[in-house]
Protein backbone atom coordinates (compact mmCIF):
# COMPACT_ATOMS: atom_id res chain seq x y z
CA UNK A 1 0.00 0.00 0.00
CA UNK A 2 2.62 2.34 1.01
CA UNK A 3 4.63 1.38 -2.83
CA UNK A 4 1.30 2.34 -4.15
CA UNK A 5 0.89 5.87 -2.63
CA UNK A 6 4.47 5.97 -3.40
CA UNK A 7 4.00 5.38 -7.16
CA UNK A 8 0.55 6.92 -7.78
CA UNK A 9 1.76 11.05 -7.40
CA UNK A 10 4.78 10.04 -9.53
CA UNK A 11 3.02 8.17 -12.76
CA UNK A 12 -0.02 10.94 -12.69
CA UNK A 13 3.00 13.44 -12.90
CA UNK A 14 4.24 11.74 -15.71
CA UNK A 15 1.42 11.31 -17.60
CA UNK A 16 0.41 14.88 -16.86
CA UNK A 17 3.96 15.73 -18.15
CA UNK A 18 3.29 13.84 -21.39
CA UNK A 19 0.14 15.15 -22.15
CA UNK A 20 1.22 18.74 -21.98
CA UNK A 21 4.37 18.01 -24.09
CA UNK A 22 2.04 16.30 -26.89
CA UNK A 23 -0.01 19.12 -26.72
CA UNK A 24 2.57 21.86 -27.50
CA UNK A 25 2.61 23.29 -24.37
CA UNK A 26 5.83 21.36 -23.27
CA UNK A 27 9.12 22.72 -22.87
CA UNK A 28 10.36 24.97 -26.25
CA UNK A 29 13.71 24.42 -27.68
CA UNK A 30 14.85 27.81 -29.04
CA UNK A 31 15.30 28.28 -33.33
CA UNK A 32 16.75 31.17 -35.28
CA UNK A 33 15.98 31.83 -39.16
CA UNK A 34 17.18 35.06 -41.05
CA UNK A 35 16.85 36.26 -44.52
CA UNK A 36 18.06 38.41 -47.84
CA UNK A 37 17.84 39.29 -50.91
CA UNK A 38 20.56 39.51 -53.91
CA UNK A 39 19.86 42.18 -56.62
CA UNK A 40 21.07 41.01 -60.26
CA UNK A 41 21.31 43.79 -62.56
CA UNK A 42 22.38 43.74 -66.52
CA UNK A 43 22.42 46.59 -68.78
CA UNK A 44 22.52 44.79 -72.83
CA UNK A 45 24.09 47.12 -74.89
CA UNK A 46 23.77 47.63 -78.24
CA UNK A 47 24.60 45.16 -81.23
CA UNK A 48 24.60 45.17 -85.13
CA UNK A 49 26.11 42.56 -87.13
CA UNK A 50 26.41 43.14 -90.75
CA UNK A 51 27.18 41.01 -93.67
CA UNK A 52 26.80 40.61 -97.40
CA UNK A 53 25.55 36.95 -97.79
CA UNK A 54 25.18 36.94 -101.58
CA UNK A 55 26.35 39.11 -104.33
CA UNK A 56 29.45 40.16 -103.03
CA UNK A 57 30.98 40.60 -106.53
CA UNK A 58 28.87 41.53 -108.96
CA UNK A 59 30.95 40.37 -112.24
CA UNK A 60 28.67 41.83 -115.52
CA UNK A 61 31.42 39.88 -117.65
CA UNK A 62 31.55 41.43 -121.37
CA UNK A 63 29.44 44.08 -122.33
CA UNK A 64 28.48 45.38 -125.54
CA UNK A 65 27.76 49.01 -125.59
CA UNK A 66 23.97 49.68 -126.55
CA UNK A 67 23.12 46.16 -124.79
CA UNK A 68 22.28 46.69 -121.10
CA UNK A 69 23.26 44.19 -118.30
CA UNK A 70 21.56 43.35 -115.17
CA UNK A 71 23.43 41.25 -113.24
CA UNK A 72 21.60 38.16 -112.34
CA UNK A 73 22.48 37.55 -109.10
CA UNK A 74 20.88 39.60 -106.66
CA UNK A 75 23.45 41.63 -103.81
CA UNK A 76 22.11 40.32 -100.12
CA UNK A 77 22.84 42.69 -97.37
CA UNK A 78 22.26 40.55 -94.27
CA UNK A 79 21.75 42.66 -90.73
CA UNK A 80 21.11 41.67 -86.76
CA UNK A 81 20.60 44.06 -84.30
CA UNK A 82 18.95 44.45 -81.11
CA UNK A 83 18.34 48.30 -81.67
CA UNK A 84 14.88 48.96 -80.91
CA UNK A 85 13.93 50.75 -83.82
CA UNK A 86 15.78 48.40 -86.72
CA UNK A 87 18.18 49.83 -88.95
CA UNK A 88 19.70 51.47 -91.89
CA UNK A 89 21.21 50.74 -94.67
CA UNK A 90 23.17 53.15 -96.63
CA UNK A 91 25.19 53.51 -99.55
CA UNK A 92 27.85 54.93 -101.08
CA UNK A 93 30.89 54.41 -103.80
CA UNK A 94 32.44 57.58 -103.43
CA UNK A 95 32.71 58.74 -106.69
CA UNK A 96 30.87 61.93 -107.79
CA UNK A 97 29.28 61.95 -111.58
CA UNK A 98 31.14 58.61 -112.28
CA UNK A 99 30.25 55.18 -111.06
CA UNK A 100 33.09 53.50 -108.58
CA UNK A 101 33.99 51.29 -112.41
CA UNK A 102 37.52 52.49 -113.35
CA UNK A 103 39.23 51.36 -116.35
CA UNK A 104 42.67 49.57 -116.01
CA UNK A 105 44.46 52.88 -117.51
CA UNK A 106 43.24 54.14 -113.65
CA UNK A 107 41.70 57.03 -115.35
CA UNK A 108 38.69 56.15 -117.04
CA UNK A 109 35.81 55.61 -115.20
CA UNK A 110 31.86 54.74 -116.26
CA UNK A 111 29.35 56.99 -115.68
CA UNK A 112 26.54 56.99 -113.24
CA UNK A 113 23.08 55.94 -114.90
CA UNK A 114 21.81 58.59 -116.80
CA UNK A 115 18.10 58.28 -115.97
CA UNK A 116 17.65 61.19 -113.06
CA UNK A 117 17.04 58.54 -111.02
CA UNK A 118 18.52 59.16 -106.88
CA UNK A 119 18.18 57.13 -104.01
CA UNK A 120 15.15 59.61 -103.11
CA UNK A 121 13.62 58.88 -106.18
CA UNK A 122 14.84 56.36 -108.40
CA UNK A 123 14.12 55.99 -111.76
CA UNK A 124 13.18 52.83 -114.59
CA UNK A 125 16.10 52.02 -116.18
CA UNK A 126 15.23 52.71 -120.00
CA UNK A 127 16.93 51.05 -123.43
CA UNK A 128 18.69 54.52 -124.11
CA UNK A 129 19.76 54.75 -120.63
CA UNK A 130 23.73 54.24 -119.60
CA UNK A 131 25.71 54.06 -116.24
CA UNK A 132 26.13 51.73 -113.57
CA UNK A 133 22.77 52.30 -111.55
CA UNK A 134 21.46 50.24 -107.98
CA UNK A 135 17.85 49.33 -107.14
CA UNK A 136 16.35 47.42 -104.25
CA UNK A 137 13.91 45.01 -104.87
CA UNK A 138 12.87 42.88 -101.86
CA UNK A 139 13.29 43.40 -98.62
CA UNK A 140 12.30 41.63 -95.24
CA UNK A 141 10.76 44.47 -93.62
CA UNK A 142 8.92 46.68 -95.72
CA UNK A 143 10.88 47.79 -99.15
CA UNK A 144 9.80 51.28 -100.00
CA UNK A 145 8.06 52.40 -102.72
CA UNK A 146 9.98 54.61 -104.32
CA UNK A 147 11.98 51.43 -105.50
CA UNK A 148 9.29 50.15 -107.93
CA UNK A 149 6.98 47.22 -107.76
CA UNK A 150 9.68 44.73 -109.01
CA UNK A 151 10.18 41.33 -107.03
CA UNK A 152 13.13 39.81 -108.92
CA UNK A 153 16.34 41.06 -109.50
CA UNK A 154 15.93 41.44 -112.90
CA UNK A 155 12.73 42.60 -112.70
CA UNK A 156 11.58 45.29 -115.39
CA UNK A 157 9.41 47.10 -112.61
CA UNK A 158 12.53 47.46 -110.51
CA UNK A 159 13.84 51.46 -110.36
CA UNK A 160 17.22 52.35 -110.31
CA UNK A 161 19.14 55.07 -108.90
CA UNK A 162 22.54 56.96 -109.15
CA UNK A 163 25.01 55.59 -106.40
CA UNK A 164 25.82 58.41 -104.47
CA UNK A 165 29.22 59.62 -103.53
CA UNK A 166 28.40 59.55 -99.43
CA UNK A 167 26.95 57.31 -97.44
CA UNK A 168 23.00 57.80 -98.47
CA UNK A 169 20.41 55.75 -96.62
CA UNK A 170 18.80 53.84 -99.14
CA UNK A 171 16.81 51.43 -97.12
CA UNK A 172 14.77 51.91 -93.66
CA UNK A 173 14.22 48.49 -91.49
CA UNK A 174 12.29 49.87 -88.53
CA UNK A 175 10.78 48.32 -85.90
CA UNK A 176 12.10 45.95 -82.48
CA UNK A 177 15.10 43.46 -82.59
CA UNK A 178 15.76 41.93 -86.47
CA UNK A 179 17.42 38.45 -86.65
CA UNK A 180 19.02 38.23 -90.26
CA UNK A 181 16.97 41.12 -91.81
CA UNK A 182 17.62 40.96 -95.71
CA UNK A 183 17.78 43.61 -98.08
CA UNK A 184 18.43 42.69 -101.33
CA UNK A 185 20.09 44.74 -103.94
CA UNK A 186 19.88 45.41 -108.19
CA UNK A 187 22.94 46.97 -110.41
CA UNK A 188 22.45 47.21 -114.11
CA UNK A 189 24.68 48.60 -116.49
CA UNK A 190 25.35 49.71 -120.22
CA UNK A 191 27.75 52.38 -121.61
CA UNK A 192 27.77 54.56 -124.38
CA UNK A 193 29.70 53.32 -128.04
CA UNK A 194 32.15 55.58 -127.50
CA UNK A 195 33.21 54.01 -123.65
CA UNK A 196 36.73 52.85 -123.84
CA UNK A 197 37.33 49.11 -124.28
CA UNK A 198 39.06 47.03 -121.51
CA UNK A 199 38.50 45.90 -117.93
CA UNK A 200 36.83 47.75 -115.31
CA UNK A 201 35.98 47.44 -111.48
CA UNK A 202 35.26 49.15 -108.71
CA UNK A 203 33.64 48.74 -104.92
CA UNK A 204 30.25 50.07 -103.90
CA UNK A 205 30.03 50.47 -100.19
CA UNK A 206 27.09 49.14 -98.26
CA UNK A 207 26.74 50.68 -94.47
CA UNK A 208 24.39 49.31 -91.30
CA UNK A 209 23.93 51.24 -88.85
CA UNK A 210 21.26 50.95 -85.77
CA UNK A 211 18.63 52.81 -84.78
CA UNK A 212 18.44 53.50 -81.21
CA UNK A 213 15.43 55.86 -80.85
CA UNK B 1 29.82 66.67 -35.81
CA UNK B 2 30.60 63.31 -36.38
CA UNK B 3 26.83 62.59 -38.06
CA UNK B 4 27.75 65.43 -40.33
CA UNK B 5 30.81 64.10 -41.92
CA UNK B 6 29.14 60.88 -42.13
CA UNK B 7 26.67 62.58 -44.40
CA UNK B 8 29.03 64.35 -46.61
CA UNK B 9 30.81 61.14 -47.42
CA UNK B 10 27.52 59.06 -48.47
CA UNK B 11 26.57 61.85 -50.47
CA UNK B 12 29.80 62.33 -52.20
CA UNK B 13 29.74 58.46 -52.50
CA UNK B 14 26.42 58.67 -54.38
CA UNK B 15 27.37 61.05 -56.66
CA UNK B 16 30.27 58.67 -57.61
CA UNK B 17 28.44 55.86 -57.93
CA UNK B 18 26.11 57.68 -60.41
CA UNK B 19 28.41 59.13 -62.26
CA UNK B 20 29.89 55.41 -63.02
CA UNK B 21 27.01 53.85 -63.63
CA UNK B 22 25.97 55.99 -66.71
CA UNK B 23 25.13 53.44 -69.58
CA UNK B 24 27.09 55.01 -72.34
CA UNK B 25 24.81 55.70 -76.01
CA UNK B 26 26.79 53.37 -78.50
CA UNK B 27 25.70 53.23 -82.16
CA UNK B 28 26.56 50.32 -83.81
CA UNK B 29 26.99 50.61 -87.60
CA UNK B 30 29.27 48.23 -89.57
CA UNK B 31 29.78 48.51 -93.57
CA UNK B 32 30.31 46.00 -96.31
CA UNK B 33 31.75 46.24 -99.68
CA UNK B 34 30.72 45.11 -103.07
CA UNK B 35 33.06 44.96 -106.12
CA UNK B 36 31.79 45.49 -109.31
CA UNK B 37 33.77 44.06 -112.71
CA UNK B 38 33.00 44.41 -116.04
CA UNK B 39 34.57 44.65 -119.92
CA UNK B 40 33.71 46.69 -122.21
CA UNK B 41 33.69 45.47 -126.02
CA UNK B 42 34.49 47.38 -128.64
CA UNK B 43 31.63 49.23 -130.38
CA UNK B 44 31.34 51.26 -133.42
CA UNK B 45 28.36 53.18 -134.56
CA UNK B 46 28.73 54.75 -138.01
CA UNK B 47 26.25 57.19 -139.01
CA UNK B 48 26.28 59.70 -142.07
CA UNK B 49 24.48 63.05 -142.37
CA UNK B 50 22.66 61.97 -145.88
CA UNK B 51 22.46 58.76 -147.60
CA UNK B 52 22.30 61.26 -151.15
CA UNK B 53 24.78 63.18 -153.22
CA UNK B 54 22.68 64.60 -156.07
CA UNK B 55 24.90 66.24 -158.57
CA UNK B 56 21.70 67.50 -160.74
CA UNK B 57 22.29 68.25 -164.19
CA UNK B 58 25.82 68.52 -165.63
CA UNK B 59 26.93 70.25 -168.51
CA UNK B 60 30.23 68.26 -169.54
CA UNK B 61 33.22 70.53 -169.33
CA UNK B 62 31.72 72.00 -166.61
CA UNK B 63 32.32 70.23 -162.94
CA UNK B 64 29.74 70.39 -160.36
CA UNK B 65 30.26 69.45 -156.88
CA UNK B 66 26.28 69.46 -155.62
CA UNK B 67 25.25 70.94 -152.81
CA UNK B 68 26.76 70.07 -149.75
CA UNK B 69 29.35 67.34 -148.45
CA UNK B 70 28.42 64.44 -146.30
CA UNK B 71 29.68 64.65 -142.82
CA UNK B 72 30.59 60.64 -141.72
CA UNK B 73 30.16 60.19 -137.50
CA UNK B 74 31.56 58.02 -135.68
CA UNK B 75 31.51 56.88 -132.14
CA UNK B 76 33.59 53.80 -130.75
CA UNK B 77 34.90 52.75 -127.90
CA UNK B 78 38.36 51.53 -130.03
CA UNK B 79 41.38 52.60 -127.96
CA UNK B 80 42.96 52.84 -131.00
CA UNK B 81 40.51 55.14 -132.89
CA UNK B 82 39.51 53.67 -136.38
CA UNK B 83 40.42 53.92 -140.09
CA UNK B 84 37.47 55.18 -142.73
CA UNK B 85 37.18 53.16 -146.30
CA UNK B 86 35.58 53.57 -149.14
CA UNK B 87 34.67 51.50 -152.21
CA UNK B 88 32.39 51.30 -155.42
CA UNK B 89 32.21 47.46 -156.30
CA UNK B 90 32.92 48.97 -160.10
CA UNK B 91 35.99 47.54 -161.15
CA UNK B 92 38.39 49.03 -163.88
CA UNK B 93 38.23 52.34 -164.50
CA UNK B 94 34.25 53.31 -164.14
CA UNK B 95 32.70 55.08 -161.19
CA UNK B 96 29.42 54.05 -159.67
CA UNK B 97 27.65 56.14 -161.65
CA UNK B 98 25.48 54.12 -164.29
CA UNK B 99 23.49 55.39 -166.93
CA UNK B 100 19.41 53.94 -166.77
CA UNK B 101 20.41 51.83 -169.77
CA UNK B 102 21.99 49.66 -166.94
CA UNK B 103 25.45 49.51 -169.49
CA UNK B 104 26.86 53.09 -170.04
CA UNK B 105 29.04 54.51 -166.90
CA UNK B 106 30.47 57.64 -166.15
CA UNK B 107 34.52 56.95 -165.67
CA UNK B 108 35.98 57.00 -162.71
CA UNK B 109 38.59 60.51 -161.54
CA UNK B 110 41.94 59.16 -162.23
CA UNK B 111 44.06 59.99 -159.15
CA UNK B 112 44.27 57.36 -156.13
CA UNK B 113 43.92 57.10 -152.65
CA UNK B 114 47.45 56.98 -152.36
CA UNK B 115 48.14 60.27 -154.61
CA UNK B 116 44.91 62.84 -154.32
CA UNK B 117 45.18 65.38 -157.06
CA UNK B 118 43.88 69.16 -157.20
CA UNK B 119 40.77 69.07 -159.52
CA UNK B 120 41.85 70.95 -163.12
CA UNK B 121 38.16 72.40 -164.51
CA UNK B 122 37.44 71.67 -167.86
CA UNK B 123 40.61 69.13 -167.53
CA UNK B 124 39.45 66.45 -165.71
CA UNK B 125 36.95 64.44 -165.95
CA UNK B 126 34.87 61.71 -164.36
CA UNK B 127 33.70 61.22 -160.63
CA UNK B 128 36.04 62.18 -157.92
CA UNK B 129 35.98 61.93 -154.38
CA UNK B 130 37.83 64.01 -151.38
CA UNK B 131 38.15 64.33 -148.09
CA UNK B 132 37.76 67.83 -147.00
CA UNK B 133 37.37 68.00 -143.26
CA UNK B 134 38.11 65.90 -140.07
CA UNK B 135 37.82 66.07 -136.45
CA UNK B 136 41.34 64.09 -136.19
CA UNK B 137 44.27 65.14 -138.59
CA UNK B 138 43.02 65.28 -141.93
CA UNK B 139 45.57 63.85 -143.77
CA UNK B 140 47.77 66.50 -145.85
CA UNK B 141 47.20 64.37 -149.38
CA UNK B 142 43.69 65.85 -149.59
CA UNK B 143 44.78 69.40 -149.74
CA UNK B 144 43.92 72.42 -147.89
CA UNK B 145 40.21 72.82 -149.08
CA UNK B 146 38.40 73.54 -145.99
CA UNK B 147 34.85 73.25 -147.71
CA UNK B 148 32.88 70.73 -150.02
CA UNK B 149 33.50 72.73 -152.87
CA UNK B 150 37.18 74.50 -151.89
CA UNK B 151 38.96 74.81 -154.94
CA UNK B 152 42.03 73.16 -153.07
CA UNK B 153 40.35 69.96 -152.21
CA UNK B 154 42.10 67.20 -153.80
CA UNK B 155 40.55 64.40 -155.70
CA UNK B 156 40.34 60.31 -156.22
CA UNK B 157 38.91 58.18 -158.12
CA UNK B 158 36.84 55.75 -155.46
CA UNK B 159 38.19 52.19 -155.70
CA UNK B 160 36.64 48.89 -156.34
CA UNK B 161 37.54 47.31 -153.27
CA UNK B 162 37.64 48.66 -149.84
CA UNK B 163 40.49 51.47 -149.37
CA UNK B 164 41.52 53.90 -146.27
CA UNK B 165 40.60 57.02 -147.32
CA UNK B 166 41.31 58.31 -143.10
CA UNK B 167 43.12 56.77 -139.91
CA UNK B 168 41.51 58.73 -136.94
CA UNK B 169 43.97 57.75 -134.20
CA UNK B 170 43.48 57.32 -130.52
CA UNK B 171 40.56 56.48 -128.17
CA UNK B 172 37.45 58.76 -129.26
CA UNK B 173 35.34 59.75 -125.73
CA UNK B 174 32.57 61.34 -128.22
CA UNK B 175 31.95 61.49 -131.95
CA UNK B 176 34.37 61.63 -134.51
CA UNK B 177 32.87 63.39 -137.29
CA UNK B 178 34.94 63.07 -141.36
CA UNK B 179 33.38 65.13 -144.15
CA UNK B 180 33.49 64.02 -147.64
CA UNK B 181 32.39 65.54 -151.11
CA UNK B 182 32.51 64.14 -154.86
CA UNK B 183 33.02 66.50 -157.97
CA UNK B 184 32.07 65.24 -161.39
CA UNK B 185 32.78 66.06 -164.99
CA UNK B 186 32.08 64.14 -168.28
CA UNK B 187 33.59 64.36 -171.73
CA UNK B 188 31.50 65.81 -174.29
CA UNK B 189 30.81 62.49 -175.79
CA UNK B 190 29.14 61.14 -172.29
CA UNK B 191 25.62 59.77 -173.45
CA UNK B 192 22.92 61.44 -171.99
CA UNK B 193 21.02 60.83 -169.30
CA UNK B 194 19.99 59.64 -165.98
CA UNK B 195 22.86 58.15 -164.03
CA UNK B 196 23.40 56.88 -160.30
CA UNK B 197 25.13 54.49 -158.32
CA UNK B 198 26.56 53.68 -154.45
CA UNK B 199 29.61 53.93 -152.63
CA UNK B 200 30.21 52.35 -149.50
CA UNK B 201 31.60 53.57 -146.51
CA UNK B 202 33.52 51.38 -143.95
CA UNK B 203 34.37 52.41 -140.74
CA UNK B 204 36.98 50.05 -138.80
CA UNK B 205 37.49 49.72 -135.23
CA UNK B 206 41.60 49.91 -134.80
CA UNK B 207 42.11 47.71 -131.55
CA UNK B 208 46.03 47.54 -131.29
Amino acid sequence: MKKLLFFMPLAAGLCTFLAMSFLGYGPQKESQAATDTVTVSATVLAYLSFSITAGDTVAFGDLTPGTEECYATGTVATVSTNAANGYTLGVHDGSGTDSPMTHTDTTTKIPDVDNSGTIASPATYGASNIGLGIGLYASDTTKEGVWGTGTTVCDTNNKYAVIPATATTAHTAGGGPKSADTSSWSFKLDVANTQKTGSYSGDVTFTATEVLS
Amino acid sequence: MLLMVNKIKLLILTVFVAAISVTPTVIFAETETVTLTATVNVALALTISSANYSFGSLIPGSPVKGSGGIDVFVETSAPNGYTLAIHDSVGGTDSALLHSDATTRIADFTSTIASPSVWSSGTSKGLGLTVYSADTSKEAKWGTGTTYNDANNAYVAVPQTASIIHSSAGYKAGIDTTSIAFILDVPPSQKTGNYSGTTIITATAVLE
